[in-house]
């Protein structure tokens, strides 16, 4: 028996549905192949807030993987979807694999996943998800020879960038889901399909988005079969040399001992005019604020209205934002009233590298 | 038969629906929301006809659901942590007055801090009211046992409330695969009415319900709860064995042996924690050592004969308590002490020790389930306890 | 007071220090944080804050970390009355027995508008009674958003929460009549010498308000209205504007009540149409005409009570 777990990275609100779709899509398909599955959001990440890096998943337990599963998934996706065989669903070791998957449920993540799928492609500078956790590297719970798949515009080889080295290797594939259908979870579960075979067959999904959608669903079920076929890619290998991270994921074990822990529940405050060290906001990111100095009038409204008083006070620094915790909510662009703020994608700036 | 993949709260509200529930009252408090607002959707798009309130608290929940079933009307209503606490006035009238509310709680450790996580303190320290609690393994069970409760609740030897506990989260929020049954199949087991009573408040038949007393009544009325309570153990048996024609499944009702076959030594516990325990036992069991796990699929009623009966077998039974209870006995959990009770006459009986698990919602994975089986294992080879209450997975 | 002056007019006269700090895990553009923000500002470092179970909770402390550089501690849902009394009796009594040293010490209690119109009532309006000194502040972003955006009895009419969502039989949403808190505490509690509504897109107002309440000695309320990106479903940048329309079409109105004199402290020079406002929010989105129609009755005849129009 075999666990098998994608992960799904999106932002909090304006991308949870989708996240939740996303497992859907993927624990129905591999139901129908008569194999148990869990699917959920990681708990912590809730009460998702707007902007803020949110992870979810699909574990499933199968009896084994199919050695020509690469084999058969290309064979289908020549074909059009309506004239695909039914996935075939064989409950012979359902037992055992519920067992083995409900093993894993009263965890908040699997403790690997062969696939992350990116929802916007500025997550794969990392996510810091809340205080004392530290940054979480986009690939962290990424199996060896695992895939990326990101939703981007750009070539993988730029995103490239932005991810921090590992000992892993993986694929890093990108596909423009969000130009191909606007519930673009599609496109990157086929891209997905197409770079790690074997989390679920290619049928077995065709046959989930075509239940799902119903009227529609042979026509979003066209549009995996799309993304299956253009998926751009390229394979990353291990880093060589020692890896220095900046910023690092803080582990369980790190944490301080009951008796290290002042007693009272009592957290000291952070001194005046000084951000919270245990963390920095700055992954909530998608824009980041660029003043025009010709345009700046110094007239400090931009300061004023920041939620993360994340600017400083100074006009001769032109309210200089503090770009480790800027959330690029937009409010200061939006009520500059000379509108010298524009709001720039942070894959613009390579020093977006938080590594 | 409805196969779905679905989380423990969808799975109750269905429960509800198929209950054709005429009064729900609701509040949010994070894990259990996603029932009430499954319920808002049912209402909304006409799948439920029921009166919804919004409630202005936890009290007034509890308050708007006893009295609306002491008018006779089937109610829905839950909460969670330090929510379900602040409802603690009208959670201990209900019982008291008899009426067969049927209610869910997503399990949260208790505040301050506030915490999301998983923890069952805050049921189980109203162990002492008169309300049924059970505890479902998985969002099936969650469903099976909410549709059971009303027809428990609501039989006239009982006439109890009864609450459905499920784990903050991993119950809660996780989608599971389940088979729900259609709502003609449900109201075959339980009718869309609740069996007629005497207290119920009708203009039809005039009577006043819960007059101020003094010491000449308050002794029998409490005894009449009491044998409610001791009803509640025969009629739980004959539901169970109703829910398993119909729908052929349900299980023991109250306590299941899960691999406890030439097992010396068993884990006791409520809830998912059953899940992992399964892997890590069968896994063991293949590798030589044999542990077994023994589910309280109820905790109240404690049917102790049942449950002594299952346990006496066994060399060391080690509960695993995912609640505290500070300054108690051995400074053990609650159900660990409740079991010792239980267990104390017997001529010979198990050594029963004990494991505080994954306090504050943390995880519990196979390995850890693995290394109690171990250590307890070990326990019935030495006979030596090397500390009777043990808190896992500790940063120390 | 360690301010030198109450009101705040300008930009000169924003304190430049921040006493609620970056680093708290709130949404893009949230709009309790920034009341947050301003609070702190205008009240300066001899302060107390006790907030309620909330998103200024949860999403501030999220998880065992603060952004708060002046002393801070959590109460209950429902308890932010009883909390403020506490505390501002504390420092009473100590510092007329001389067990504590007699200076300024302010109570702020800060609560959303779960915590104080709905489970928090009873103990706010004995906090108003037994006039104790403190502020309570109110943030209203019209639902309980922490649990995932459900309604609280400040949600507006028509406005679609998880508990209150358009469906193919109930198409309206939330169909109760947002209560009026503030005048309900200045109507109930006559030894109350100041209410007061404000809104964060209305900042030098706000500040000026948060002062006058901490200076008038016993019991004082503000609320805040405080738009919310991710309950009112709307892009995170458009925060203030919408702040500003709500008070720009009479949906949220500025005044104080100070010894039971009542004054507005904003006049829209001309009131805009609902719609306007209304249709920038997604939890609107359903609403027909007649919807709107007749969410115009209401404001036009609310703001002619009040003397806008």
């Amino acid at each position: 028996m075999v666990l098998v777990a994608v992960e799904f990275d999106g932002r909090g609100v304006t991308q949870t549905a989708l996240l939740r779709a996303a497992s859907d899509i993927i624990c129905a398909a591999a139901d129908k192949e008569g194999n148990p599955s869990l699917g959920y959001e990681r708990y912590d990440d809730a009460p998702d807030r707007v902007g803020v890096p949110i992870k979810g998943f699909s574990v499933i337990s199968k009896y084994e993987i199919p050695k020509d599963q690469a084999k058969i998934d290309a064979e289908d996706a020549a074909l059009p979807v309506d004239k695909i065989p039914a996935p075939v669903c064989d409950t012979s070791h359902y037992k055992e694999c519920y067992e083995e998957v409900a093993g894993e449920a009263m965890l908040y993540e699997p403790r690997s996943v062969d696939a992350v799928l990116v929802y916007d492609d500025t997550l794969i500078r990392g996510g810091e998800p809340w205080a004392h956790i530290g940054l979480q590297a986009i690939h962290e719970k990424l199996k060896d020879g695992g895939a990326i798949v990101v939703n981007s515009k750009r070539d993988p080889e730029y995103l490239l960038n932005f991810i921090p080295p590992t000992n892993k290797k993986y694929t890093l594939a990108v596909i423009d889901a969000e130009g191909m259908d606007k519930i673009f979870i599609l496109p990157l579960i086929g891209a997905m399909l197409k770079v790690a075979p074997g989390i679920v067959s290619y049928r077995a999904v065709i046959a989930a988005v075509k239940e799902r959608y119903k009227a529609e669903g042979i026509k979003k079920a066209e549009v995996v079969r799309e993304a299956y076929n253009k998926v751009r890619f390229i394979e990353v290998p291990p880093a060589t040399g020692p890896i220095q991270l900046k910023r690092i994921s803080r582990k369980f074990e790190e944490f301080p001992k009951w008796y290290e822990m002042p007693e009272g529940i009592v957290v000291f405050a952070p001194p005046v005019d000084t951000p919270n060290p245990h963390y920095k906001t700055d992954t909530f990111r998608t824009f980041r604020p660029v003043t025009d100095p010709e345009k700046c009038n110094k007239d400090g409204l931009c300061w004023l209205y920041c939620p993360d008083s994340a600017r400083s006070p100074d006009p001769e620094k032109l309210f200089e934002v503090n770009l480790e915790y800027c959330k690029g909510c937009g409010i200061c662009a939006e009520v500059c009233p000379t509108k010298a703020i524009k709001m720039v994608n942070e894959l613009e700036f390579k020093e977006a590298r938080l590594w | 038969m409805v196969r779905m993949l679905t989380t423990g709260t969808t799975a109750i509200a269905t429960a509800v629906k198929h209950a054709d529930v005429d009064v729900i009252s609701a509040y949010p408090i994070r894990p259990y929301t996603g029932v009430m607002n499954e319920l808002a959707r049912m209402i909304a798009d006409g799948e439920l006809d029921a009166e919804y309130i919004v409630s202005d608290s936890e009290h007034t929940q509890f308050e708007i659901a006893k009295h609306a079933a002491a008018c006779g009307a089937r109610v829905f209503t839950g909460s969670a942590g330090i929510g379900w606490a602040f409802a603690h006035e009208a959670i201990v009238v209900t019982p008291t007055d008899r009426v067969p509310v049927v209610a869910m709680v997503g399990n949260r450790a208790l505040d301050d801090p506030g915490n999301f996580g998983v923890e069952h303190t805050e049921t189980l320290v109203v162990r002492d009211l008169g309300w049924m609690m059970c505890w479902p393994e998985n969002p099936q069970e969650a469903y099976d046992l909410t549709l059971m409760g009303y027809k428990i609740a609501e039989d006239p030897k009982v006439l109890m409330p009864y609450v459905v506990c499920c784990d903050g989260n991993f119950i809660t929020h996780v989608r599971f695969p389940v088979d729900l049954p259609d709502e003609e199949t449900a109201r075959e087991f339980l009718p869309p009415t609740p069996p007629p009573r005497v207290n119920v408040l009708h203009p039809d038949r005039p009577l006043s319900i819960a007059p101020h007393v003094d010491y000449y009544w308050g002794a029998e009325i409490r005894r009449q709860m009491d044998q409610a309570m001791k009803n509640a153990i025969e009629v739980t048996r004959k539901v169970h064995e109703e829910f398993n024609k119909i729908f052929g499944r349900g299980g023991p009702p109250f306590v299941e042996e899960i691999n406890t076959e030439d097992a010396d030594v068993a884990l006791m516990g409520v809830g998912g924690m059953a899940m992992p325990a399964r892997r890590a036992l069968s896994q063991l069991r293949k590798e030589g050592i044999k542990v077994g796990y023994i589910k309280l699929r109820r905790f109240r009623p404690f049917a102790t004969e049942d449950i002594v009966n299952v346990l006496k077998k066994f060399k060391v039974v080690a509960v695993l308590d995912m609640d505290f209870s500070f300054g108690s006995p051995y400074a053990g959990g609650i159900i660990f002490q409740e079991v010792r009770s239980a267990l104390y006459d017997l001529s010979e009986r198990p050594k029963v020790v004990n494991y505080l698990i994954g306090l504050g919602g943390r995880e519990i994975t196979v390995e850890v389930m693995r290394s109690i089986a171990k250590e307890v294992y070990d326990i019935a080879k030495t006979g030596e306890v090397k500390q009777l209450v043990k808190w896992v997975g500790l940063r120390e | 007071m360690s301010w030198e002056k109450i009101e705040i007019r300008t930009l000169k006269d924003v304190p430049k220090e921040e006493y609620y700090v970056a680093g708290h895990r709130t949404c893009q553009g949230c709009g309790p944080a920034l009341a947050c923000r301003f609070l702190a500002k205008a009240a300066g470092p001899r302060a107390i804050c006790i907030t309620a179970t909330g998103c200024m909770y949860v999403a501030n402390c999220s998880y065992n970390t603060t952004p708060w550089a002046i002393p801070w501690m959590h109460t209950q849902l429902g308890g932010i009355g009883s909390a403020c009394t506490g505390a501002a009796a504390a420092y009473k009594a100590m510092m007329r027995k001389g067990k504590l040293k007699k200076e300024e010490i302010h109570v702020i209690g800060l609560a959303g508008d779960g915590g104080a119109a709905d489970i928090g009532l009873s103990a706010i309006s004995g906090a108003m009674l037994s006039g104790h000194d403190h502020l309570i502040i109110t943030y209203d972003n019209e639902s309980y958003a922490n649990t995932g955006i459900q309604a609280s009895s400040l949600t507006p009419w028509g406005a679609w929460t998880t508990f209150t969502p358009p469906g193919k039989m109930l198409r309206l949403g939330n169909v109760r009549v947002k209560k009026d808190l503030p005048k309900m505490i200045a109507a109930g509690h006559p030894n109350v010498r100041y209410v007061a509504t404000a809104s964060i897109s209305f900042p030098f107002d706000l500040m000026t308000k948060i002062r006058k309440g901490l200076a008038v000695k016993g019991p004082a309320f503000i609320q805040i209205h405080t738009p919310c990106p991710k309950g009112w479903k709307f892009p995170p940048e458009l925060t203030i504007r919408i702040g500003r329309l709500a008070v720009e079409t009479g949906m949220w109105s500025l005044y104080e009540i100070e010894d039971g004199q009542f004054r507005l402290t904003f006049k829209p020079p001309k009131r805009k149409p609902v719609a306007e406002y209304l249709r920038l929010q997604g939890r609107f989105a359903h609403l027909r005409e007649p919807d709107i129609r007749y969410l115009q009755e209401q404001v036009d005849a609310a703001c002619k009570q009040l003397g806008i129009d």
